[in-house]
């Protein structure tokens, strides 16, 4: 089974990797809004989603593509959502921080790739243990 | 979870006659992973795909690659039951892929619904009309008895 060793879950069509990136950074207070703003929009992109199959399709629906462009504040709220119940979030994450965490041998399986971004997450500062 | 929990709008075309779930919903593996026989791997291009993919290749095309290594062969759109092969149906378009069902011993077909349950479904054109689209083109090869996870058979709930 060939897999992607580098670069796993990697939307292909990311940004290129000379796009400066502001370091992570945990969600400041008085950010009630953007927490709020993710879950409306979270929620919707979960409900329209359930049925789908193709990531690259998930990742097209319009509440993605507004969870994408909220940019490094969302990353905190992603990881807290995927500790909180694995989904494909990870072309967000990606996409987001030009990051992928995931080892080749956690490729496909989700509940290892979330393991490996929460990990991620917490090493840079993102999330709280 | 009852039957007339799965969406009209998605499925237009399923009745509580024409289809029994099968399984709890599963965000552990999808329709690729489940027509190919593995509860174990969401399959997507880039991700977990046994075949290399063109950056940005999230169409039929690619489905129909994935397919063909496997050893299924194109049989067009015959949905017939045939002794001795596996048969499986595609789904999408040429932008996006959008499912594969496989047909089972007893000639009934099994999807897995994305994130959701998987199903048994008297044909593989009860899935379609609403978020799958149409059934494209069906695929069938040898049964070899065996699935594609490393020798683990995974025949839950289908």
């Amino acid at each position: 089974m060939a897999r992607k060793t580098k670069g796993a879950g990697k939307p292909q069509d990311s940004a290129p990797d000379s796009v400066a990136q502001p370091p992570p950074v945990a969600p400041a207070s008085g950010t009630t809004d953007i927490r709020e703003r993710f879950q409306r929009l979270a929620s919707e992109w979960k409900e329209q989603s359930r049925y789908l199959s193709n990531t690259a399709q998930m990742a097209m629906l319009m509440p993605y593509q507004r969870i994408i462009a909220m940019g490094w504040p969302a990353v905190p709220l992603i990881l807290e959502e995927l500790q909180r119940e694995p989904d494909q979030w990870f072309w967000a994450l990606e996409a987001i921080t030009d990051q992928n965490p995931v080892p080749p041998e956690a490729a496909g399986k989700v509940r290892l790739m979330a393991r490996a971004w929460i990990d991620w997450g917490m090493k840079q500062g993102c999330l709280k243990t | 979870m009852p039957q007339d929990i799965i969406p009209s709008q998605a499925f237009p075309r399923l009745t509580p006659h024409n289809h029994r779930l099968t399984s709890p919903a599963s965000i552990d593996y999808n329709c690729i992973g489940w027509a190919a026989g593995d509860v174990e791997h969401w399959w997507q291009p880039g991700v977990f795909w046994p075949i290399q993919a063109r950056p940005g290749d999230y169409g039929i095309e690619i489905l129909e690659q994935l397919f063909k290594a496997l050893g299924y062969e194109n049989c067009g759109m015959d949905a017939s039951l045939e002794p001795g092969f596996d048969k499986v149906a595609l789904f999408g378009h040429p932008l996006y892929y959008t499912h594969a069902a496989r047909q089972l011993p007893n000639g009934q077909w099994t999807s897995k619904l994305g994130k959701a349950e998987d199903i048994e479904h008297d044909t593989p054109h009860d899935v379609a009309g609403g978020a799958y689209a149409e059934v494209v083109q069906f695929m069938k090869r040898p049964a070899t008895g065996r699935r594609n996870t490393g020798g683990q058979e995974n025949e839950r709930g289908g």
